[in-house]
């Protein structure tokens, strides 16, 4: 079997990829996919917080690449989903104790035992960025709607772009959207960052306070009902999986009062 | 290589290794806020410098021997693997570092072999961390037994005479001469073998299924055993490589293994429903494992930790082949392990000579909580034993500094730390680990195999806790309150447990 190795990627920081990290990967391993979390921002791990598995980390990926464990070692399983497992990064370490061959030949072997293999890259274009792409099939582009973010997703997908013999497709998230302020035009809306970046959407997340609590608490909002975000990524999973789900309606919201009252007993209707 | 560490050895002196740093301006950094903060402990010691593959001009060194100077350090010895730097050092007469520098040392811990049980937390009574209980790897306890060398647990004696003859007679056709197998015999029943030594336990217990000891656990039947083996690599994979399972499945009582045992993962499985502990897993031992071929030295192993030290003498004068025996004793606690699965297969049960331990009721919790404060009420007596150093001499590691995320120190003797250990970052010790602050981190206590090392805080709070060969965790809470404490807190390994006991001050 030959896995899908995908790399979450942003350019710059901040915007979300360790959070769409966690959720893809709890909402893919919802679907009965076995997935892989391979968290690549080595110096600043991060994605076990998010996880809830921090206690558990034994080895890291540092230890497996330099041999000091077995992949298996390393692995952590998630507490929920047993088809989830987690490769985390190494703390006491730096972006250069690995490099790009050897992340190839991790994601070949992670591939050729789980159906998703999700990278979650560092921030920056530098050798973290480099590897983590290294071994990626595809990429998946976080961006917020403001004119930084999507400048350097810019830089990002140009990046992408120029590895087109390994990076077969890229699709864009746009993370932190506040229709309320796209429809009072204080941001960017999905068409306005679709039109700069032109490349193909996979998702709308909005933004959620939710995702702060799920932080401090270790569970992904994506495991959750009730939780627009949680839908959002659930529903990209979903689309990561080859089935046509429309992407959400968030200028629905607010019209019809009829619509008003459908919404306030159905809150997670986006 | 973490950006700085400090190692140091009671014969070697400190190495303080900037090695990872990839500036010279890193370097410095590093090396000025790591000098400063631990004044005191630097003078008339010798210390010794890593460069690594910096390259470092005539001046440049200059500004790194006047932070040492400032501290009152004429370094021993620099070591660099660049030509440049050591062309530098050569103008100023400084000495390079004679053979390898040192290296952190190697921890041998392997993850599958080892399973936390968490416990719950008592929170009103017992600190955050008092009922988190964990099983040992017990190649460890084996050795110990095997050798009858301290520290031997009461009813050795029996043990030993007990199985004897069983082990003997497996021995032959062990792949594992120097291992006795029933050593390593679990029981399932948690609580037989953590009661005191009952000979007549002893004998052949009839070794049920899980299914059976415990009402909440399910053995699936030997069919569904071959059924699951050949499921797809995948099935298979996650198998091995949950990190969480016990190692009881290892070790499960069937009877013949022709086909990895299908064992119920009963540590897992608590009586609240929460789901992670709900999940009954009926799991084979990965067939890889066990087809792997073993190489001469690991045979030659016994106690992992003890023997590999030896090799990695034997390779290298001295302690400079740190990682090849982080690889062996790794591959050995490996092979070890899934090797003694088969041998088990044949052997009399002895559940009292395991000290493995499992803790698969609430039930159980509360008694640990309880011998916790038993033992502190104990701990008067406790206290005024001198606690002979493994190591001897006067090899203790005083640092004055908070430690932070990624910041690693490691020890040949005992470490005491006045401030913090923040999430992230890692203490190692060959001794006990005294903190005079918070212990927020990372500790492993008695890296080298010292089951009697201790890590105790003014607050414990630590991520893991690791003392020999053992991991505790901390429970999962929703969140940790680091402004909480619970006043001073020391774990140590009771009966092949982590076990956390408030102390007393008074």
């Amino acid at each position: 079997m030959t896995g899908r190795v995908i790399v979450i990627t942003s350019g710059k920081g901040g915007v979300g990829k360790t959070t769409a990290s966690a959720n893809l990967g709890v909402a893919l391993a919802s679907t009965g996919a076995s997935v892989a979390l391979v968290d690549m921002d080595i110096g600043l791990r991060n994605l076990d917080i998010l996880m809830g598995l921090e206690n558990r980390v034994v080895y890291n990926l540092v230890d497996v690449i330099e041999e000091r464990c077995k992949l298996r070692q390393a692995l952590v399983k998630d507490k929920r989903l047993p088809n989830l497992s987690l490769l985390p990064a190494a703390q006491t370490r730096d972006k250069s104790a690995v490099s790009a061959d050897q992340m190839k030949e991790l994601c070949k072997e992670l591939s050729s035992i789980f159906e998703f293999v999700l990278v979650d890259s560092p921030a920056g274009i530098e050798q973290g960025f480099q590897n983590a792409v290294a071994g990626a099939h595809e990429a998946i582009v976080i961006c917020t709607p403001e004119m930084s973010s999507v400048r350097d997703a810019d830089r990002i997908i140009g990046l992408l772009e120029a590895r087109k013999d390994e990076i077969e497709q890229y699709r864009l998230v746009v993370n932190r959207y506040r229709p309320n302020m796209v429809q009072a035009n204080d941001m960017m809306s999905v068409e306005d960052v679709l039109e700069i970046l032109s490349v193909e959407l996979l998702g709308v997340v909005p933004e959620d306070e939710e995702i702060i609590v799920s932080t401090n608490k270790g569970e992904p909002v994506s495991g959750t009902d009730n939780c627009k975000s949680g839908l959002a990524y659930r529903n990209i999973a979903r689309r990561l999986r080859g089935e046509d789900v429309p992407i959400m309606d968030f200028s629905a919201q607010n019209q019809t009062w009829i619509n008003r009252i459908v919404n306030f007993f159905n809150p997670v209707r986006v | 290589m973490s950006k700085i560490a400090i190692i140091s050895q009671p014969d070697q002196g400190v190495l303080i290794d900037v090695s990872g740093c990839t500036t010279l301006r890193e370097a410095l950094e590093h090396l000025s806020s790591t000098l400063q903060v631990s004044n005191n402990f630097w003078q008339g010691m010798h210390v010794s410098i890593n460069l690594g593959a910096l390259s470092v001009t005539p001046d440049e060194l200059e500004q790194i021997l006047s932070i040492a100077e400032a501290v009152g350090i004429a370094p021993t010895g620099v070591y660099s693997t660049s030509d440049v730097t050591r062309a530098s050092l050569k103008k100023r007469h400084i000495p390079l570092g004679a053979g390898k520098p040192m290296t952190l040392p190697a921890v041998s811990i392997d993850p599958t072999k080892v399973t936390s049980t968490e416990l719950e937390e008592d929170g009103k009574k017992a600190g955050p961390l008092a009922s988190i209980t964990m099983r040992v790897v017990d190649a460890m306890s084996r050795k110990n037994k095997h050798e009858a060398s301290p520290p031997v647990e009461q009813g050795l004696e029996e043990m030993k005479h007990d199985g004897f003859e069983a082990g003997k007679a497996e021995s032959h056709d062990s792949p594992f001469p120097h291992v006795a197998p029933k050593k390593r015999r679990v029981s399932l029943d948690g609580r037989s073998i953590s009661g005191e030594p009952r000979v007549e336990q002893s004998k052949p217990v009839s070794f049920e299924p899980a299914a059976q000891s415990k009402g909440k656990t399910e053995k699936p039947p030997a069919v569904s055993k071959s059924a699951n083996a050949q499921k797809s690599p995948v099935e298979n994979f996650e198998v091995a490589a949950n990190s969480d399972l016990p190692n009881d499945k290892l070790f499960a009582p069937t009877m013949e293994i022709t086909v990895p045992p299908n064992v119920v993962d009963v540590s897992i499985v608590a009586e609240d429903a929460s789901p992670e502990k709900n999940v009954i897993q009926a799991t084979p031992v990965a067939q890889s494992l066990l087809d792997e071929p073993i190489s001469k030295e690991q045979q030659s192993i016994t106690g992992p930790q003890v023997e590999v030290k030896v090799m990695s003498f034997q390779l290298s004068d001295g302690m400079m082949e740190a990682q090849p025996a982080a690889q062996a004793i790794a591959q050995a606690a490996t092979v070890i392990g899934d090797v003694v699965t088969h041998v088990d297969a044949d052997c009399t049960p002895d559940p009292k000579v395991g000290q493995t331990i499992l803790d698969n009721e609430i039930d159980d919790e509360d008694d640990d909580v309880e011998h916790a404060e038993e033992y502190d009420g104990e701990l008067e007596t406790d206290s005024v034993d001198i606690h002979m150093s493994p190591v001897g001499g006067p090899t203790t590691l005083y640092l004055r500094q908070n430690l932070r995320s990624g910041q690693t120190v490691s020890h040949k003797g005992h470490l005491v730390i006045i401030g913090d250990i923040n999430p992230g970052a890692e203490v190692m010790a060959d001794g006990d680990i005294t903190v005079w602050g918070c212990l927020r981190g990372v500790a492993h206590a008695g890296i080298g195999g010292n089951v009697d090392a201790e890590i105790r805080a003014l607050k414990l709070q630590p991520i893991q806790i690791r003392i020999a060969h053992a991991i505790a965790r901390a429970p999962d809470r929703p969140r940790v309150n680091y402004a909480a404490s619970n006043g001073p807190e020391t774990a140590r390994m009771v009966d092949g447990k982590i076990k956390v006991v408030r102390s007393r001050l008074d």
